[in-house]
């Protein structure tokens, strides 16, 4: 009855909007009290060394005054330590070098942000890089409020917890001692309980020796990879090229490396990408990503290498969205098979990557993708504006982000165009769409999603346009059926009986006479037994599905008629509505219409036509004021807006010229007016009417 | 894109404007008119139409004056709260009382018609239910669903018509003046009030595009006066005069008499969509317009608590005649009769304040 309850509160009673305070965007004015980092007092499996440590690097703290304050000089000392050496830093080289060298930072990032737990508790908690970060804040701080017996009970490792927590959020910068990175990690990855979390220590083969540290998870990388790129050159070939430049009578590297750091990275470890990061937050999302991070004693910086990998599904046929004529290629759940996919049908440079974390505790990796000469720049902003807000521990997956995302939660209608065939996604990418991956998961979103986009196949573009119109028009019908047919049966059979021919009024009545039911009750009775079979049907094992057919056509067919349950037509009505919903092309549109069906049953037990007609005004209503990101949900037709030969018909495709306009996109045109340039002597193809 | 403010394109707001002007063809409109001008009635509908264009004219150029206000704001403006107060209630007396008769009307129908054995107040609560969830959703869902729903309302008349065809006789038009020009120039214009609805166009001014207004209420007017004489042609040609004056409901007895040979002979049913979503997309604009000359009125911002309050008082009102004879009546005699006589006075008295006081004066539309 909530909603009961906000409507008395809308009618009765509007709470005016308090404005926003320094208090509700974060907790930095809120001491937090439990607050401890790994290692501090009382925290379980933190080492031997009791001490915690804070997050007392420069600029790492933007919510705060002091944290503002350090920003600031971190800023200005890095811009004076990229004029001294006459480089432009890197954004992830925050602070890089030797302590021993006085190379820039080295100072800033000094040890002294080493102290006792018992300061940290002390501590305000940084802000994070944006208010998103502020808002998990809130969220902690508020975990921290609400105790209950498991809290208490386990207090020290949840405080232990939250520590790790915020640290990683607060982006603490990485320590010039190995040991003491190696402990930090050993704590976040909670070593040794965590087999999967391998930190190996090695000597890097030069004069002198370097240690170093090796931190990975098993199984997510490539062992050879990893063998071959970076252990052997690091233990067995670091010193050949040295003394080889030293016999050839050169001065070594010495004067062409800024330090051994940059020597490692840029000479030592022959893999393709090879990253630096200078806090824990990035070194361990790389290295739960797949990559292995190396860490060289004496340096406060951490070489980020690519090593990935992951087993996966290799590119299957589609299992949903199955063509007879067109590709037979289907995303698969790594991410980056699935860009590929997409690149490789758009062979642009304006095919646009970007990628975005979205979670907090397990953050996925998302990508949208557009063709930056397309698309509308507000429809992209608008699209990662709601990625980036979302918020929430586990968005694994589409069907959860999809929910996270679009105009209408509470609406059935889907508002989001789901698809796991890359032609699709790359068709709907040229017409000036987005569309937004998910690692992990083979369908990929494509926004803005329209009715007529839900009930269109990419099959209908594949075939030649008069048989492309007629399949669609096909599936319209099936809609129609799916959603329409039984609740029609119950009208005419309960109210609108001159309707039916007499000869087939009297078979049918013929055939209901034996029947107890009303036919409400018989057509629920069917409807019912049918979604129950269609259930059944997914979550069956392969080896018993044959058994399914065989209770569902001969129990609940046959033998319900012979039961005089039901009757010999409603078996027909019943067979053609499953087979319209199967024909809708759409997997959540179909599940929309399977429940909007016992809907319109309903309605039409109660008046007859009368209520399918009002129901079927108030869904459309419903549909005209859906929107998706902005798009009206029934747009090209309602609102009207500018004509296509591609959207209720399949027209052919020298017609469709243009681009669908309520995407706004870019450019227009999508092919000249004369596109079958041969039609012309000696015409060009494309040259009249490119714009 | 992304924008979320209302607006009601010109397709959109021809079609709400032409669905609720002609709606009534589905009821008892027309019936008088074979009274006062015989086998001539169907002119009647064409003088009313050049009545509706001069009454839509007239207030094109009231708001012309006042871009980006709706009609209840500028009699405000112009006439005061006090008298803009009696402008007002009149407005909402032409919503109510015509969303009043029609649901009576249209239940009354239904229930004759196609569900002899329902209750009317069931038939009565289904029209209403419709008819406040589409127009508390607001003018963009009401325009956008007379216009999705436009094409099942035009093809299923246009069958109803080719249908009818083979049933027209001719003969019936003449004596071609039937009881004379002048007799037929008085029906029309006494039954001006027919296209009162123009009104509609005062209530959703500030959500048109700029500039189209005149566009909009002329294709809107014509197409209904098109679309009301075809009605009035196809009754008089089927069932002949005097017969067809003697039908209270004429478009449900042409679709009675369709008959496509031996599995078609009660097709009726076939063709109740037509009259169903023509009078709900009538009672949502209604209750829709009412609702928000309310809220202008009491200078609120938000026009939807008052839907469902008008949707209460819609339903008190339906109730109130005694049967559908006096339901009839009551439009005939106070709706079709002087009711755009009534506006065209509010629209003089605020034209001629306008050049007495010198305001408005803002032509152009483009800048709304």
């Amino acid at each position: 009855m909530s909603w009961l309850r906000k409507l008395a509160k809308y009618l009765l009673y509007q709470k005016p909007e308090e404005p926003s305070t320094t208090f509700m965007a974060g907790i930095e004015d809120r001491p937090v009290k439990d607050v401890r980092q790994p290692g501090a007092k009382g925290a379980k499996g933190a080492g031997d060394k009791s001490a915690g440590w804070r997050e007392d690097a420069p600029g790492a703290e933007p919510g705060t005054r002091e944290g503002k304050k350090r920003g600031r000089t971190a800023r200005a000392r890095k811009a004076r330590g990229g004029k001294k050496t006459g480089e432009t830093p890197a954004p992830d080289a925050v602070e890089s070098g030797h302590p021993d060298t006085g190379d820039n930072g080295s100072e800033a990032t000094g040890q002294r942000g080493m102290q006792n737990g018992d300061d940290v508790a002390k501590q305000p908690v940084a802000g994070g890089k944006n208010g998103n970060n502020a808002a998990g804040q809130a969220v902690a701080g508020e975990k921290n409020e609400a105790d209950s017996a498991v809290r208490e009970k386990y207090a020290g490792q949840v405080a232990e917890n939250q520590a790790i927590e915020e640290m990683l959020r607060a982006k603490t910068k990485l320590a010039y001692d190995l040991e003491e990175n190696r402990r930090v990690l050993t704590a976040i990855f909670r070593v040794p309980r965590n087999k999967d979390a391998v930190l190996r220590t090695l000597t890097i083969g030069t004069d002198p020796p370097f240690r170093a540290l090796l931190v990975f998870i098993d199984g997510v990388v490539n062992s050879q990879v990893q063998n071959l790129a970076i252990l052997q050159p690091l233990m067995l070939f670091s010193d050949l090229k040295a003394q080889a430049e030293k016999q050839n009578g050169q001065n070594g590297s010495a004067g062409r490396y800024k330090d051994f750091f940059d020597r490692v990275k840029e000479a030592l470890v022959p893999n393709n990408q090879v990253a630096v990061a200078d806090n824990y937050q990035k070194v361990v999302n790389d290295v739960l990503g797949g990559n292995s991070a190396l860490f060289i004693d004496g340096f406060n910086q951490a070489l980020l290498l690519e090593t990935k990998g992951w087993h996966f599904r290799s590119i299957s046929p589609p299992q949903v969205e199955a063509v007879i004529r067109g590709p037979q290629e289907a995303f698969t759940e790594q991410i980056r098979i699935n860009t590929s996919l997409v690149r490789k049908i758009i062979q642009r440079p304006a095919l646009v990557t970007e990628f975005i974390k979205i979670g907090d505790v397990s953050p996925m990796q998302c990508a949208i993708m557009y063709m930056a000469d397309l698309a509308n720049p507000d429809l992209v902003g608008e699209v990662k504006r709601r990625l980036e807000s979302v918020r929430g521990d586990y968005l694994q997956e589409t069907g959860l982000l999809e929910q996270m995302i679009e105009d209408s939660p509470l609406h059935l209608m889907p508002q989001v165009l789901t698809t796991e065939r890359p032609d699709r996604v790359a068709a709907g990418i040229m017409e000036g769409k987005v569309a937004v991956l998910v690692n992990g998961n083979p369908f990929v979103m494509v926004v803005p999603c329209t009715f007529f986009d839900l009930m269109q196949s990419p099959e209908d573009a594949y075939i030649r346009w008069p048989l492309g119109t007629f399949i669609r028009i096909i599936r319209y019908v099936g809609l129609f059926l799916a959603l329409l047919l039984p609740a029609h049966y119950v009208a005419i059979t309960a109210f609108h009986q001159e309707f039916i021919p007499t000869d087939l009024l009297l078979a049918m009545t013929g055939a209901r006479e034996k029947v107890p039911f009303p036919s409400i009750v018989e057509i629920l009775i069917m409807e019912a037994s049918f979604e129950l079979i269609r259930e059944a049907g997914i979550r069956i094992p392969g080896t018993v599905g044959t058994t399914l057919g065989i209770v569902g056509a001969l129990i609940l067919g046959q033998a319900a008629v012979a039961a005089n349950i039901v009757s010999p037509i409603l078996i027909i009505v019943v067979a053609v509505t499953a087979i319209g919903s199967f024909a809708i092309p759409n997997y959540s549109f179909s599940l929309s219409v399977r429940v909007l069906r016992f809907v319109y049953i309903f309605l039409a037990s109660l008046s007859g036509l009368l209520g399918i007609l009002v129901g079927f005004f108030i869904h459309v209503g419903f549909m005209v004021s859906l929107r998706s990101f902005g798009v009206p949900f029934m747009v090209p037709a309602a609102p009207v807006t500018g004509t296509s030969a591609n959207y209720f018909v399949r027209g052919p495709v020298w017609q469709q010229e243009t681009r669908p306009d309520y995407v706004d996109p870019l450019q227009r045109r999508y092919q000249p007016e004369v596109s079958r340039g041969w039609l012309r002597p000696g015409g060009r193809k494309g040259v009249k009417g490119r714009k | 894109m992304m924008r979320q403010q209302t607006v009601i394109g010109v397709s959109e707001a021809v079609t709400i404007l032409f669905i609720f002007i002609s709606a009534k063809t589905f009821l008892s409109y027309g019936r008088q008119f074979f009274h006062e001008s015989y086998n001539a009635a169907w002119m009647v509908p064409l003088v009313q139409t050049f009545v509706g264009l001069a009454g839509v004219l007239l207030l094109v150029t009231l708001l012309q004056k006042f871009p980006g206000r709706n009609l209840v704001e500028i009699g405000e403006e112009l006439a005061g709260p006090y008298i803009n107060g009696l402008f007002a209630l009149f407005y909402l007396t032409v919503f109510i009382l015509g969303a009043a008769l029609t649901l009576r009307g249209v239940s009354e129908r239904v229930e004759a018609g196609y569900l002899p054995n329902t209750p009317i107040s069931m038939v009565v609560l289904f029209f209403a239910v419709g008819a406040v969830v589409v127009g508390y959703l607001g003018p963009e869902a009401v325009s956008r669903t007379a216009r999705f729903l436009l094409g099942v309302l035009l093809v299923t008349t246009m069958v109803l018509i080719a249908l009818t065809v083979p049933l027209w006789r001719f003969h019936t038009l003449y004596p071609l003046w039937g009881s004379g020009p002048l007799e037929i120039l008085k029906s029309g214009l006494t039954s001006s009030g027919d296209f009162v609805q123009i009104l509609l166009l005062g209530i959703i001014y500030p959500f048109l595009p700029g500039g189209k207004i005149k566009q909009v209420g002329v294709w809107g007017v014509a197409i209904a006066g098109f679309f009301m004489f075809t009605y009035i042609w196809t009754s008089l040609l089927v069932f002949t005069y005097p017969a067809v004056s003697e039908l209270a409901l004429p478009s449900f007895e042409i679709s009675r008499m369709v008959n496509i040979g031996r599995f078609g002979q009660r097709v009726e049913v076939l063709f109740m969509p037509v009259s169903i979503f023509a009078n709900l997309i009538f009672l949502s604009v209604s209750l829709y317009a009412a609702a928000s000359v309310l809220c202008s009125l009491c200078k609120l911002r938000d026009y939807r608590p008052f839907v469902p309050a008008m949707a209460v008082l819609v339903q008190t009102v339906a109730f109130i005649p005694q049967n559908v004879p006096q339901l009839i009546y009551w439009n005939e005699a106070y709706l079709s009769k002087y009711s755009l006589g009534a506006l065209a006075g509010i629209l003089l008295v605020l034209l001629l304040i306008t050049r007495f006081k010198g305001k408005g004066g803002v032509i152009d539309e483009k800048s709304t």
